[in-house]
C-alpha cells in the first residue's frame, strides 16, 4: 500500500451541553487539530446523570492527560475532591463502607482478604484496610497513601465552566442546534438517551437496576473523603460533598413518596440500560447516549470517559468502518456490563424491608453478576473479570459486605499456616494504623491546597 | 464481613496427579509449594511409560513460574541445559525465501498514543522506514546472537521479556526432586483400574500389585492416553491445524554458536523447528500425514539437521483439538491429557501452566463443586481458542502454492474469530484487545506484518508528522536499538558467566 486507506476526520460535531460533550470535543479536537470540532448545544437539552455527577473513577483518570487537564491543578483551584470510599446505612445490617480501590499485599502469594476472613475474627474490616481506615479517620492526601486508590468528584457546574473555556481555546467552536441537518465526518451525541426502553437497539437494565426517579439538590457542605448513602422504605439517598457543596440525591421508583426534599430539588428520570451498538456509521453515541448505570456509584462519567479513551484508541477515519465499529462496540459493551453488574450487586445485596427494596430483590440477576455472588459464598473468592472499571477492592468488600461466604472460604487460604497468618495480620493491622497517623486531616490539606 | 472460619481444621484435600512428566511435576510442585497444609499431593507414574517431554522452547511466563516455586534461575538452567530465548525466527511461511523473528518485546514506542505500528506503515508507504525488526530490541539482539537480563529501569525501546530452550526430559526429573522434599509424595506403578463412586466420580486408581491410591481430587496428567478424563467431548481442530505428526531427533550442536531463539522453518508438508541447547540441538519436523509419508518425513528432518544424530528419530502421532470440558467431575486434565496445540509457538508449557493458575484460582474445598469446573474450563476455553487463532494464523496467512499442504492451508475455510481478527487488521491495522490471553498486539503485529499481511488503513493520525520528520525519528530509534545491542555480551556469554 502506497497510501493510506483511512482519511482522517476533517469535522466533527458534538452534541450536548455538560461535560462529556466537552471532554469528546477537546479530546478529537486535541487528538486530530486540522479536524474542525463543532459542539451543538442543545436549546432545551434535558440533564443528563453522566453531566450532572462527574466522578472519575482511577482507570478513567489518565484520560486527563488526553483533555490537556492537570488533576493537582483541579484540586487546587476547588473543581475536584477525593472520595476513597462509599458509606452504605440500611442497606445490610450495621454500616459498611466500599472503598474505591486499595491494594491488599498478598502473604506467601495468597490474597489478603480470604486469610484475613479466615484467621481474624475481626468484624471491622477498616483495622485491615487503610482506604477504609482513612476514610474512618478523615484523613487522606493523594500521594504518600501507598495503595489506596481514590474517585476524583468534580464540581458539575464549574467543571463544565472550565472545559468550555479549554474547549474554546482548543478551537472548537460553538452554535445552537437549530433543528439544521448536520453535516460532519463524525457526529457524536452526549445528550440524554435518544432510544428508549422499547426500542431494539436498546439494552434495558431496569430489570436489574430499581429507581428511575431523582431529586437533586444542593446546600452549604464541609468536603468529605466519603460519599453517604442511607436506605429507605421508598429507596436511596446519597449525601455528596464535594469542595463547599453538598449535594443530595434521593432515588425513588416515585418521587412523591420522597420526604424532606425542596422543591427547588431538580427531577431526573432514567431509564438504566445500554446502546446495543453506540457506534453506527458516523454516529457515536457517549455518555448517557450510549449508557446509564443509574445514579448509585456514579459511573456514568467514568463510563463516558472510558468509552472516549476507547473511540481515541480506535481514532474512526472519515468513512464509516463496519469492522471499527465493531470491535468498538464490543469492548465498549464489556465496560458498561462491568458497572451494570456492580450496581446491580449493591441493589441485590440490600436486606432493607421496604417496598423498594423488595421489588429490588425481586429483580432479575444477570447471569455473569449470578456467576459472580455464587463464586464468593461458595468460595469466598472474588472475580476474574474481563474490564476492571470497578477494582478488585471494591467488588471484595461489596460482596463482603452483602453476602455471606461459605465456612472454609478459600483453600488457598487455607495453605497459610495460622501463625504466618496471625504475624501477617498483625503487620497489617499496625501498618495500617502507622499509615492513618502519617495522613493529615483531609479538609486540613484540601483546605491549604487550594489557599495556595 | 462474615465471621472467622471455625473449620478452619477442616480435612487436606487429597489431590492425586496421574502422570510423572512436566505436566505433572508442575503441577505437583505448585500444589505443594502454593496450597501448603490444604492439600495432600500423591503423584502416580510409571517408568515403563515414556513421557513426551513437551516443551522444549517456552515462553516468558515460565520465568514467573520459576520464581514463584522458588528455584534459583541459574540452577534450574545449569540442571536442564537451558539457554536464553528471545523469540522464535520463522522462515518460508509467508513466502519462501522470507523470514521474521516473533520477539519477546515490543516494537518502537507509541506516539501522542497512536501504536508504533501506524508510523511504521506510513513510513513504509513512503518509503522511508526499514523492516520492522529494526525496531524490535529483542529482535535485534536476537538477530546479534546476544543476551543480558533486561534491566527495569530501561528505557521502554529496550524493554524485552525472555524465556528458555531445555531439556524437557531433564525437567520432570529436575521438578520432582524439589517437589517431593516439600512433601509430595510418589508411587511408582501402573495403573490398572479406576474405581468410580455412584455418582461416577473417581475415588481411587487401582495400580499393578493391587495398590490403591484414593482422593478427593484427580489431575490427569497422563498425556495423550487421557487415563482419567478420555471420555470428555474431544472437540477436533485438525480442519485448521492438519499437522497430526512429528519426527523428532537431537543433533550435536553447530559451529554456528547458541542461538538465542528458536527456528521454525516451513516444509513441504508442515515446518522444522531448530531449538539450541547448551549441548546439543533439538530438531523436529510436525507434518501432516495427509501431505506426507513418515519415511519421506524422517528423511526430510535427517538432511536437514546441521549436526550429526545423537539418537533415533523419535515418532509422534496427535490430533489438534481440546476437551470441552478438561474439569469434569472431580477430574481435572492438565497438558497433553487436555488437549494438543502443536509447538509452532512453544505454548505447551504455557498451557500447563495456565491450567494450573485456574486450577488454584479454582481449586475446591472439598468435593469439587460445579461452579469450580465451570469456572475452569471457561478460562482454558479462552486460552485454547485464542492460541488456536493464533497458529492458524501462521499457516493460513501465505502466498505459497509450491505444495498439497500449502495449499491447503491457504484455501482453507478459518474461525470466524480469525476471519474478524484478520478483516480488521486488513483495514485499520488495529489488533483486538482482550484483557487476558496469551498473545497481545505485538505478537500478532509481528506473524502478520512478517508473514505479509499488510493494511491497506493506519490510524489517520499518523498522517500528521511529515515524512522527513518520520524518517528521521525512525533512524535515530533503529540506531539507539542497535547501540544498546552492541552493549549487551553475547549469548554465549550470558550462558558462560551462569555455568
Amino acid at each position: 500500500m502506497d497510501h493510506n486507506a483511512r482519511r482522517p476526520i476533517a469535522s466533527a460535531a458534538i452534541f450536548g451541553n455538560g461535560a462529556v460533550a466537552l471532554c469528546a470535543a477537546i479530546a478529537i479536537k486535541r487528538a486530530v487539530q486540522q479536524c474542525s470540532v463543532r459542539v451543538i448545544e442543545p436549546v432545551d437539552g434535558g440533564t443528563t446523570l453522566a453531566d450532572s455527577f462527574p466522578v472519575i473513577y482511577p482507570p478513567a483518570l489518565p484520560m486527563l492527560h488526553a483533555l490537556g487537564l492537570d488533576e493537582v491543578g483541579l484540586v487546587r483551584s476547588g473543581l475536584a475532591s477525593h472520595r476513597i470510599a462509599d458509606r452504605f446505612a440500611g442497606w445490610h445490617g450495621d454500616p459498611f463502607m466500599i472503598p474505591v480501590e486499595e491494594h491488599e499485599p498478598p502473604v506467601s502469594g495468597v490474597p489478603f482478604g480470604p486469610i484475613a476472613r479466615l484467621h481474624s475474627g475481626e468484624a471491622d474490616p477498616s483495622v485491615f484496610s487503610p482506604a477504609l481506615a482513612f476514610a474512618q479517620a478523615g484523613r487522606f492526601r493523594p500521594e504518600g497513601a501507598d495503595g489506596v486508590g481514590y474517585a476524583l468528584r468534580l464540581d458539575p457546574d464549574r467543571f463544565a465552566r472550565a472545559l468550555r473555556t479549554l474547549s474554546e481555546r482548543a478551537g472548537v467552536t460553538f452554535a445552537k442546534a437549530d433543528g439544521a441537518a448536520i453535516d460532519a465526518d463524525l457526529c457524536i451525541d452526549c445528550g440524554p438517551p435518544i432510544e428508549s426502553a422499547d426500542a431494539p437497539q436498546f439494552e434495558d437494565w431496569g430489570t436489574s437496576i430499581p429507581g428511575h426517579h431523582l431529586l437533586h439538590w444542593q446546600a452549604e457542605g464541609v468536603v468529605s473523603l466519603v460519599d453517604d448513602h442511607a436506605a429507605f422504605d421508598w429507596g436511596w439517598k446519597a449525601e455528596i460533598c464535594g469542595p463547599g457543596r453538598r449535594h443530595h440525591i434521593a432515588v425513588s421508583n416515585d418521587t412523591s413518596a420522597i420526604p424532606d426534599a425542596p422543591s427547588s430539588a431538580i427531577k431526573i428520570q432514567f431509564t438504566p440500560g445500554r446502546l446495543a451498538s453506540p457506534w453506527a456509521r458516523n454516529r457515536i453515541a457517549l455518555g448517557d447516549a450510549a449508557a446509564v448505570p443509574g445514579p448509585l456509584g456514579h459511573f456514568g462519567f467514568t463510563l463516558a470517559l472510558l468509552h472516549l479513551g476507547l473511540l481515541l484508541e480506535l481514532m474512526p477515519g472519515a468513512e464509516p468502518d463496519p469492522l471499527l465499529e465493531r470491535e468498538y462496540n464490543r469492548r465498549a459493551a464489556i465496560l458498561s456490563d462491568e458497572v451494570r453488574d456492580f450496581v446491580a450487586l449493591l441493589h441485590a445485596g440490600a436486606q432493607h424491608r421496604g417496598a423498594f427494596w423488595q421489588q429490588a430483590r425481586a429483580l432479575v440477576t444477570t447471569p455473569p453478576l449470578a456467576s459472580i455472588i455464587a463464586r464468593f459464598t461458595r468460595t469466598g473468592r472474588t472475580p476474574v473479570r474481563e474490564a476492571e472499571i470497578v477494582s478488585d477492592a471494591a467488588w471484595a468488600h461489596a460482596l463482603a459486605a452483602l453476602f455471606d461466604a461459605a465456612p472454609g472460604f478459600d483453600a488457598l487460604a487455607r495453605s497459610v499456616p495460622a501463625d504466618q497468618a496471625a504475624a501477617a495480620l498483625s503487620h497489617r493491622a499496625e501498618d495500617v494504623r502507622r499509615l492513618v497517623a502519617s495522613q493529615p486531616r483531609y479538609e486540613e490539606w484540601i483546605g491549604r491546597i487550594t489557599r495556595r | 464481613m462474615t465471621a472467622a472460619n471455625s473449620d478452619s481444621e477442616t480435612q487436606p484435600l487429597r489431590v492425586v496427579i496421574l502422570g510423572g512428566g512436566t505436566a505433572g511435576w508442575m503441577t505437583a510442585i505448585a500444589l505443594a509449594t502454593l496450597t501448603g497444609a490444604a492439600t495432600e499431593v500423591h503423584l502416580v507414574e510409571s517408568e515403563d511409560i515414556g513421557i513426551v517431554g513437551v516443551g522444549e522452547a517456552t515462553l516468558p511466563h515460565l520465568r514467573a513460574f520459576i520464581t514463584r516455586m522458588g528455584i534459583d534461575e541459574q540452577e534450574f538452567m545449569a540442571a536442564t541445559q537451558a539457554t536464553y530465548k528471545l523469540g522464535i525466527e520463522f522462515s518460508g511461511f509467508g513466502r519462501q525465501g522470507e523470514r521474521y523473528i516473533h520477539p519477546f518485546g515490543t516494537y518502537g514506542r507509541p506516539l501522542a498514543d497512536v501504536g508504533f505500528h501506524h508510523f511504521w506503515l506510513r513510513a513504509r508507504a513512503a518509503g522511508v522506514a526499514s523492516r520492522i525488526d529494526e525496531y524490535s530490541f529483542a529482535v535485534m539482539a536476537a538477530e546479534a546472537a546476544r543476551f543480558a537480563h533486561p534491566r527495569e529501569d530501561a528505557d521502554p525501546v529496550e524493554s524485552f521479556g525472555y524465556a528458555y530452550q531445555f531439556d524437557a526430559t531433564l525437567f520432570g526429573p529436575y521438578l520432582r526432586e524439589r517437589a517431593m522434599a516439600r512433601g509430595v509424595r510418589r508411587t511408582e506403578g501402573r495403573v490398572v483400574s479406576v474405581e468410580r463412586d455412584e455418582r461416577g466420580r473417581v475415588a481411587a486408581l487401582v495400580l499393578e500389585g493391587g495398590e490403591r491410591v484414593a482422593g478427593d481430587l484427580f489431575v490427569d496428567c497422563s498425556g495423550f492416553r487421557a487415563v482419567l478424563i478420555g471420555d470428555a467431548e474431544w472437540e477436533d481442530w485438525s480442519h485448521w491445524l492438519p499437522c497430526d505428526r512429528a519426527v523428532a531427533v537431537p543433533c550435536e550442536p553447530a559451529d554456528q554458536g547458541i542461538e538465542p531463539f528458536t527456528r521454525a522453518i516451513a516444509m513441504p508438508a508442515g515446518w522444522r523447528w531448530r531449538i539450541p541447547l547448551r549441548h546439543r540441538v533439538g530438531n523436529g519436523y510436525v507434518y501432516s500425514s495427509a501431505h506426507c509419508t513418515d519415511d519421506d518425513a524422517r528423511a526430510a528432518l535427517l538432511s536437514a539437521i546441521e549436526g550429526n544424530p545423537l539418537a533415533e528419530p523419535r515418532m509422534l502421532r496427535f490430533r489438534a483439538g481440546r476437551r470441552r470440558n478438561g474439569w469434569t467431575g472431580n477430574v481435572v486434565s492438565i497438558g497433553l491429557a487436555s488437549g494438543f496445540l502443536e509447538p509452532l509457538e512453544s505454548t505447551s508449557i504455557y498451557l500447563i501452566q495456565a491450567a494450573i493458575t485456574a486450577l488454584l484460582e479454582n481449586l475446591p474445598n472439598g468435593p469439587a463443586d460445579p461452579g469450580d469446573s465451570d469456572a475452569f474450563n471457561h478460562q482454558m476455553d479462552y486460552e485454547y481458542a485464542r492460541i488456536r487463532d493464533f497458529l492458524i494464523l501462521h499457516y493460513h496467512a501465505t502466498e505459497r502454492a509450491d505444495s498439497g499442504f500449502w495449499n491447503h492451508v491457504r484455501t482453507m475455510d478459518i474461525p470466524d474469530s480469525l476471519t474478524e481478527k484478520l478483516e480488521l487488521w486488513r483495514r485499520c491495522a488495529v489488533v483486538p484487545q482482550y484483557r487476558r490471553g496469551l498473545f497481545l498486539e505485538p505478537s500478532w503485529i509481528s506473524v502478520m506484518i512478517g508473514q505479509g499481511v499488510v493494511p491497506e488503513g493506519w490510524d489517520p493520525r499518523a498522517e500528521v508528522p511529515a515524512v522527513e520528520g518520520l524518517e528521521k525519528a525512525l533512524v535515530g530509534l533503529s540506531r539507539h536499538i542497535a547501540a544498546g545491542v552492541r552493549a549487551m555480551p553475547s549469548h554465549e556469554a550470558a550462558l558462560g558467566a551462569n555455568v
